[in-house]
């Protein structure tokens, strides 16, 4: 199997697609974009960079010889008094308030500062808030950059998971079918009457008290593959022709119910009742949308694969005796790549918008996440505070719109196909 | 097609089952004890050491009176320990028919009629059955999920129609872009700006900010007639935001459904035979394009319903939507548990009457191809 390489299609990248990238380069670069502390500062011939690392103080040492530890938190950078200073292009952290600029501070208003000799000037075009602050004065800008990064990072990690899922199942069911998958009554017996209590025991096996909790789970995960490995090399394989016989496990049909029944659930709803339950954090919201937005991609790459599995190549792969994993994932993904592009692409999308929602309900992601639902929420509660609803939709529907865009792009998109 | 009802509807079951097995798994994975929350114990300083006896032996008497002492389910896993100090743990099946599950889906006889006869227990916040907070509730998530869908068809296939008979010109290219961009914009953010232009005292305070009918109640001399004009301010908002978004869909399925069958070969024959262009569009292609739009009822009915959730939220209807948000500010899991469960069975319901309805319209499709995913 050689990768083709040697054609490549002239493509024009159309101006949604560089608007994708930059949002993407926007989220990797967040700490460097928007960043309360300066990125390098150069203070009595030494050099710091308190905003790329995570110490929480920086150690000066003076003239004298003495050495002076500040704390990151209580500086204020813009009166620090150093020889040379490189910030962030937004010099704050998303969410931390700004006491001069509170209630709301309009992009076009003017914005206060305290100078080192505690009178308040105004700001300098360096450190303004350029669009605007909102009720504890934190910086819009910073938000909304920050928040790209949330947006990208949930949206591209819950459709990872969800693809994982998807592709799994669907090319388990898409590559077998209803006939396909047979199994021995021997094994059937075997999972039924030693697997079960084998799994069940080692997963109640006494342990000593002492250990902690994750290495206890570990150790009783290791002593369940242990066993399944020992089982499955069980040399006995019975000689009575019944339990030789096969039967064959309708896959097809078994998810193909599942997948009705996933459909029917109501997502949204779903995700709201767990993200209640359990304590808000990223990864929670991650798995919830990744495992409620599988199903899409497990019947486009089933129903690639029925198109597929008949095919030539793929009998000379199966004659050659290359295991049913091998040639589903290396011989017929490949070939199924263009209609899945476009479900990714839209799942993204899909993710994102899902995401948005519940931070704007404030329902599953944690308080002091700054994301563009959060700014949106938060200008729900001041009308006149336009920057904040118009700014973060705005972001939103330019990456929704992106990605809708380049879905609906790559459905026309010839892709080679050589055999 | 008898028979494919009959398949239809017994593949209904098992989705059914799912559902309320899920619901329930829910409502018991979910924190804090009920019988705590029912008889809302103080634990504090104020309580005496009788009060607090006297309320651990009301919640002991509470426990087992409502069986959640009982096992969860049918059958259950459990560990037998065998041997001195009982350090060997052996698995083992218990089978109950009394249990938590049974009592919950089909009433204990007592306390509860069971989900199956819709008595979903006591709401913990407001202390009323949660069925009949539901029954006054769900009337307007059903009205505003109907009527937008009613309002997106009836806009989308006309304009769909219009767009694909002529897509060269400057009406149609103008639309297509138009709902391209609609399609992509977040209903929360449209019903926020919404809110900011039309209900905003700095801008336009036109509309009411929220609610769905006047705040001190209607004037006593009004008759029907009248309160229907007075809520319709309260209704133009919310209407367009729970809509909007199925329309640009519906527009663009329409058109490309209507594009679609203007390139086949009947449609060459329809006009080789001279008729008229309109008789070939509203007699040939238009009928022939109607039957995807029944599939697509299953995908925009579920979308309508928990689009709800936001937009009741921001507009502040008295819907599901808003019952399961605030039930959920407030931990109120049974009021979360059938508001998820209700929510569900309508979807269900809708899969079920679009696949009917698909086979009533094209009797073509058999059904191991409609069901085959």
């Amino acid at each position: 199997m050689r990768r083709r390489r040697n054609i490549k299609l002239k493509r024009k990248a159309s101006c949604w697609h560089k608007i994708f990238w930059t949002f993407c380069l926007i989220a990797l670069l967040a700490p460097l974009l928007s960043n309360r502390d300066p990125l390098l500062v150069k203070v009595n011939n030494q050099w710091f960079s308190p905003g790329l690392n995570n110490k929480p103080y920086i150690i000066i040492e003076q003239a004298n010889g003495q050495l002076l530890t500040l704390r990151k938190t209580e500086i204020d950078w813009k009166t620090f008094p150093a020889d040379w200073i490189l910030f962030a292009p937004v010099t704050y952290n998303p969410g931390s308030s700004d006491p001069y600029n509170m209630n709301y501070r309009s992009p076009f208003e003017k914005q206060f500062y305290a100078t080192s000799d505690g009178s308040i000037a105004e700001l300098p075009a360096r450190h303004r808030h350029w669009l605007g602050t909102g009720k504890t004065g934190a910086d819009v800008l910073a938000g909304l950059i920050h928040g790209t990064r949330f947006s990208l990072l949930i949206g591209i990690l819950s459709i990872l998971m969800a693809s994982v899922i998807g592709l799994f199942l669907g090319g388990i069911a898409g590559y077998f079918g209803d006939r396909g998958l047979s199994i021995k009554k021997f094994n059937v017996l075997f999972i039924i009457i030693l697997l079960v209590p084998v799994i069940l025991l080692s997963l109640n096996f006494p342990m000593p008290g002492n250990l902690p909790s994750a290495l206890q789970i570990f150790l009783r995960l290791l002593l369940v593959a242990i066993q399944l490995l020992l089982l499955t090399k069980l040399p006995y394989y019975g000689k009575s022709s019944y339990l030789q016989s096969q039967i064959t496990i309708p896959v097809d049909s078994i998810l193909s119910r599942i997948i009705e029944i996933f459909i029917s659930l109501p997502r949204l709803v779903l995700i709201l009742t767990l993200a209640a339950m359990i304590r808000p954090s990223v990864t929670t919201i991650i798995l919830v949308i990744g495992l409620s937005s599988w199903t899409e991609l497990a019947r486009i790459f089933r129903a690639e694969l029925l198109k597929w599995r008949e095919a030539l190549f793929t009998e000379s792969a199966r004659a050659m005796a290359f295991p049913p994993i091998r040639i589903i994932f290396f011989h017929l993904l490949p070939n199924a790549i263009a209609p899945l592009r476009v479900a990714i692409i839209f799942g993204i999308a899909g993710a994102i918008l899902v995401e948005s929602a519940l931070s704007f309900l404030g329902i599953g992601v944690p308080q002091d996440v700054v994301t563009w639902g959060s700014l949106l929420a938060s200008g729900r509660e001041q009308f006149s505070a336009w920057w904040l609803i118009l700014l973060p939709g705005i972001a939103l529907f330019l990456l929704l719109y992106s990605l809708n865009h380049m879905g609906a792009q790559s459905k026309f998109r010839k892709i080679p196909v050589f055999h | 097609m008898q028979k494919y009802l009959l398949r239809r509807v017994f593949y209904f079951l098992p989705s059914l089952l799912v559902l309320v097995v899920l619901s329930f798994t829910l409502l018991k994975l979910a924190p804090g004890d009920p019988v705590d929350r029912m008889l809302e114990m103080h634990t504090g300083e104020e309580a005496s050491t009788t009060a607090q006896a006297y309320q651990a032996e009301q919640k002991k008497f509470w426990t087992k009176q409502l069986g959640l002492d009982l096992p969860v389910f049918y059958v259950q896993i459990a560990i037998h320990q065998v041997g001195e100090n009982g350090s060997w743990k052996i698995p083992g099946f218990t089978f109950s028919k009394d249990n938590q599950f049974h009592r919950w889906f089909f009433g204990d006889g007592l306390y509860s009629k069971g989900v199956v006869r819709g008595d979903f227990g006591i709401s913990y916040s407001t202390r009323q059955p949660v069925n009949q907070l539901i029954g006054e509730r769900i009337k307007w998530t059903l009205f505003f999920t109907f009527f937008s869908v009613f309002l997106a068809y009836l806009i989308s296939i006309p304009l769909g129609l219009k767009i694909a008979s002529n897509p060269q010109s400057r009406f149609a290219k103008l639309n297509l872009s138009f709902f391209t961009l609609l399609f992509a914009l977040p209903s929360f953010w449209i019903a926020t700006l919404l809110l900011m232009l039309f209900a905003n005292p700095d801008i336009l305070a036109i509309l009411p900010p929220s609610g769905v009918m006047p705040v001190n109640g209607f004037p006593p001399e009004a008759n029907y007639f009248d309160k229907i004009v007075l809520m319709i301010p309260y209704l133009i908002l919310p209407t367009i935001c729970f809509s909007y978004g199925s329309i640009a869909f519906l527009t663009k399925i329409m058109q490309d459904q209507v594009t679609d069958e203007l390139s086949k070969d009947y449609i060459r024959t329809a006009r080789a035979k001279g008729l008229s262009e309109r008789s070939v569009i509203y007699r040939h292609a238009f009928r022939n394009s109607l039957i995807p739009l029944i599939t697509i009822f299953s995908s925009v009915f579920p979308l309508a319903i928990s689009g709800s959730v936001i937009l009741e939220s921001i507009f502040t209807i008295p819907g599901m939507g808003l019952t399961i948000f605030e039930s959920i500010l407030s931990q109120d899991y049974p009021v979360v548990i059938a508001v998820f469960t209700l929510t569900g069975l309508i979807t269900l319901l809708g899969f079920l009457i679009t696949d009917i309805a698909y086979v009533w319209a094209d009797p073509r499709i058999s059904f191991s191809k409609k069901i085959t995913v």
